[in-house]
């Protein structure tokens, strides 16, 4: 069958990693810490808080593993990485890969 | 009066029969801001209250290319012709279910909303009454219900320019507001207060029992009418709210919730894409917005325009 | 039958289309009135956004006055907010089925078109992403999809009986957050159809687009199942834009594809859509001045229907395709109209359930206005 197979980027030690889309596909505004998104691709306009914001334009510019993130996003925000934290994390970043924000690697 | 004074005759220096027989043959068009409005009207009860609401507006003639065609006519059935239907279509099309005769006038203001909604995606359309002063313009957009057309009729008599009770046309890439304004329609006991606080002003008649209730359309002031060629940059925008005995509250909100309600009330923000958005986060930024409630009509009024007549513009 | 006075509307009307159609510029030297009507009939005709397009592309759009200019911009945002639309929907229906990766996945129809950049797509009104998969892959495809949050659309049980059992499709699914209708295919016609393409051949000759998950038809498919589409499975409202993109892709294929023609009837042939690309072939070239090879025309005679047939079928399509004159109703238009109506459920259901379907569909017409998608 001569269809194509989608693209998957490595993945070598079988750990999924997130990976932010473009900066290009996006316009934003920020008004007192909250966040007005639009995604080109999609045409969809998104209402961000801080911690959301941080997570897609910074830390995610580069594959990461769920506890890798939730790391950093506890040191960014300085508070401890717990499980709450790490479930906030987890539904957010699947969230955003539902919505085309992020790509699963 | 001289011979070469520019522009197209008003709907109401036409004679009422002669408006009559054409509005029946289908050859009047109005022109409402930037659409050329082509009626067909075959229901002779609604000919003088229409003739009266859009007085002040450009009549045109002859073949031109028309913004929508919009036809209004009795339904073939049989029965009292009191209680016959009348069925709305523009271009041929009818968008909805035939309605109660009795609703016509109402019907056809509908319609004509309709029509513009469903095609000119040129502009952003928000669902908003827009009113200018001082060379700024405010919108109030609001759901249902929440007394922004009561609002807006009353700013309208007391020095604001009526840009529209129901459409504020945003021009992307421009951050500026459209005129198109026709009758205003008022529900409900909104209609006795605003003939209380407005007694000069010309109201068509009271229509009871359509979907929205009772409804009354208010005619546009003539200077409103006169400049609908001249677009406002936005500067204000309020969230009205009637609540029956509050004191009045005008309470600043931030830019961020400010471009998500103007986003929820803007008709095709979905279909202008990266535009829209462009041109809502322009207004949010531009505008210093707000929440309003009140209850009392006047000082409501008074509220913005004090607020109007306060700000300092570069 | 028909008043001279219906006739030389329906004339009018079909010149009016016509011009527009073949020279989309020149409508910048129409007369006020010329203009009005031709923006309301091709408006009907869901051919506005395409004209805009056209005469953006000309440079002649400044030169028309301001209501024209507002009509045409509102028609091409819709057409290329509905585009954009519709490649986000796929572009989300690869990424749920990135685990299924091994099934084909065959774009049809507008998204076809849109995804290959086919001259047709250009301001095209695109409706529903139309997907073809093997049979054999439908179910699994259908629960990914389900578990991914598209749901099917409400159907009543007669219709989803209709749908799963005699069609070629599930009832359509949209995802919850989003109002795009996705329709999945097996083959490109009802299984109780009189025409009986066989899908493996289809998917046989599939073209992959490199990057995105997807495939298309072959070219002498994707024209071969617009035909089908128009003269043996439409309901007719959209027609005349059918036949438009007919011949857009004909004049396409036939200048950018080696060998299409040589291929167009045989292909037609072993597909077992001979009829309707007679019909295909024969009202694009006369209605559309498509640029046919004459030895084209002359093997698709193979496949004429009786005299009498053809005699009804030339009356009634044109009458049929082209959009009614806005201010005046033709009773020979909506006669037309659903004797095709008629023909088109006959070609795809054996009579006894045609009679059953037909009637039941009127009542629902009955109980539920429809109303227009747009103006």
């Amino acid at each position: 069958m001569p269809t194509d197979v989608p693209e998957r980027l490595d993945c070598p030690d079988g750990v999924p990693r997130w990976m932010a889309s473009d900066a290009a596909d996006l316009l934003w505004s920020e008004w007192d810490g909250e966040y007005v998104l639009f995604h080109k691709p999609s045409g969809k306009t998104h209402f961000l808080n801080e911690s959301a914001w941080v997570l897609l334009s910074d830390i995610l510019r580069e594959p990461r593993d769920l506890p890798a993130t939730t790391l950093e996003l506890a040191n960014r925000r300085g508070v401890a990485p717990d499980e709450d934290l790490s479930a906030y994390v987890s539904s957010l970043v699947l969230r955003f890969e539902e919505l085309g924000l992020t790509r699963r690697t | 009066m001289m011979a070469s004074e520019a522009g197209p005759p008003r709907v109401g220096a036409l004679s009422s029969a002669e408006w009559s027989e054409r509005l029946a043959a289908g050859r009047v068009g109005v022109r409402m801001g930037p659409f050329d409005v082509r009626l067909h009207v075959a229901v002779p009860s609604i000919h003088a209250p229409l003739q009266a609401l859009y007085a002040d507006h450009p009549m045109l003639d002859g073949p031109r290319v028309y913004s929508c065609h919009a036809d209004l006519r009795h339904t073939r059935r049989l029965g009292r012709p009191a209680r016959r239907n009348v069925r709305f279509t523009v271009d041929g099309i009818a968008p909805h279910e035939d309605m109660p005769g009795a609703q016509a006038l109402a019907v056809l203001e509908w319609g004509v909303n309709l029509a513009i909604a469903m095609r000119f995606h040129g502009f952003l359309m928000l669902h908003a009454a827009v009113l200018e002063r001082r060379g700024r313009a405010l919108l109030l957009p609001a759901a249902p219900g929440f007394g922004k057309s009561t609002l807006c009729a009353a700013l309208a008599h007391r020095n604001w320019r009526l840009f529209s009770d129901e459409f504020g046309l945003l021009v992307p890439g421009t951050g500026s507001l459209l005129p198109v304004p026709r009758p205003i329609s008022l529900k409900n006991q909104s209609i006795e207060v605003f003939r209380s606080f407005a007694p000069q002003a010309h109201l068509g008649p009271v229509i009871p029992n359509t979907r929205k209730g009772t409804v009354a359309h208010v005619k546009p002031p003539a200077e409103s009418v006169a400049q609908s060629e001249l677009a406002a940059p936005a500067a204000w925008v309020v969230f009205p709210r009637w609540v029956a005995g509050v004191p009045l509250g005008l309470e600043e909100i931030g830019r961020s919730e400010a471009f998500m309600q103007i986003a929820t009330n803007a008709f095709n923000y979905e279909v202008l894409g990266s535009a829209a958005y462009e041109a809502v986060r322009e207004v949010a930024a531009a505008s210093r917005c707000f929440r309003l409630v009140y209850s009392d009509l006047q000082e409501a009024v008074e509220a913005l325009t004090a607020l109007a007549d306060e700000d300092d513009f570069q | 039958m028909t008043s001279s006075n219906e006739t030389a509307s329906h004339e009018a009307v079909r010149r009016c289309v016509i011009a527009a159609l073949r020279d989309p510029a020149g409508i910048a030297r129409l007369t006020a009135g010329e203009l009005d009507l031709t923006l309301r009939l091709m408006r009907r005709a869901q051919l506005l956004g395409r004209l805009a397009w056209h005469v953006r592309a000309a440079g002649v759009h400044e030169q028309l006055p301001r209501t024209a200019r507002d009509a045409l911009v509102g028609a091409l945002r819709i057409a290329e907010a509905k585009a954009h639309e519709a490649r986000w929907e796929l572009d989300r229906v690869v990424w749920a089925l990135r685990d299924e990766a091994q099934v084909p996945l065959i774009a049809m129809k507008g998204c076809a078109y849109l995804m290959t950049g086919t001259p047709n797509a250009s301001g095209r009104l695109f409706a529903d992403v139309d997907l073809l998969v093997p049979e054999a892959d439908l179910a699994r495809v259908e629960s990914r999809l389900v578990a991914h949050g598209w749901r099917g659309a409400e159907v009543t049980p007669y219709d989803d009986n209709y749908y799963r059992l005699w069609t070629h499709e599930l009832p359509p699914m949209s995802h919850v957050e989003r109002e795009v209708e996705i329709d999945l295919h097996h083959n490109v016609l009802m299984r109780t159809a009189r025409f009986k393409p066989d899908a493996s051949l289809l998917l046989a000759n599939a073209r992959a687009l490199s990057g995105t998950g997807l495939a298309v038809l072959a070219p002498t498919d994707m024209v071969l199942h617009a035909m089908t589409h128009l003269f043996a499975g439409s309901e007719m409202p959209d027609a005349l834009r059918e036949l438009v993109d007919i011949q857009d892709l004909l004049r396409h294929f036939g200048a950018h594809e080696a060998g299409f023609w040589e291929r167009f009837w045989p292909r037609a042939v072993q597909l077992d859509l001979a009829r309707p690309a007679f019909y295909g072939l024969r009202y694009a070239k006369q209605l559309l001045d498509a640029p046919i090879p004459a030895e084209v025309l002359r093997a698709s005679q193979s496949a004429r229907p009786p005299a009498p047939v053809l005699w009804l079928m030339d009356r009634l399509v044109p009458r049929a395709l082209f959009p009614q004159h806005p201010d005046r109703h033709s009773h020979a238009t909506s006669f037309a109209r659903s004797l095709l109506f008629v023909r088109v459920h006959w070609l795809r259901m054996p009579p006894p359930m045609l009679a059953r379907h037909l009637s039941y569909k009127f009542w629902r017409r009955l109980i539920q206005p429809r109303e227009p998608s747009s103006a």
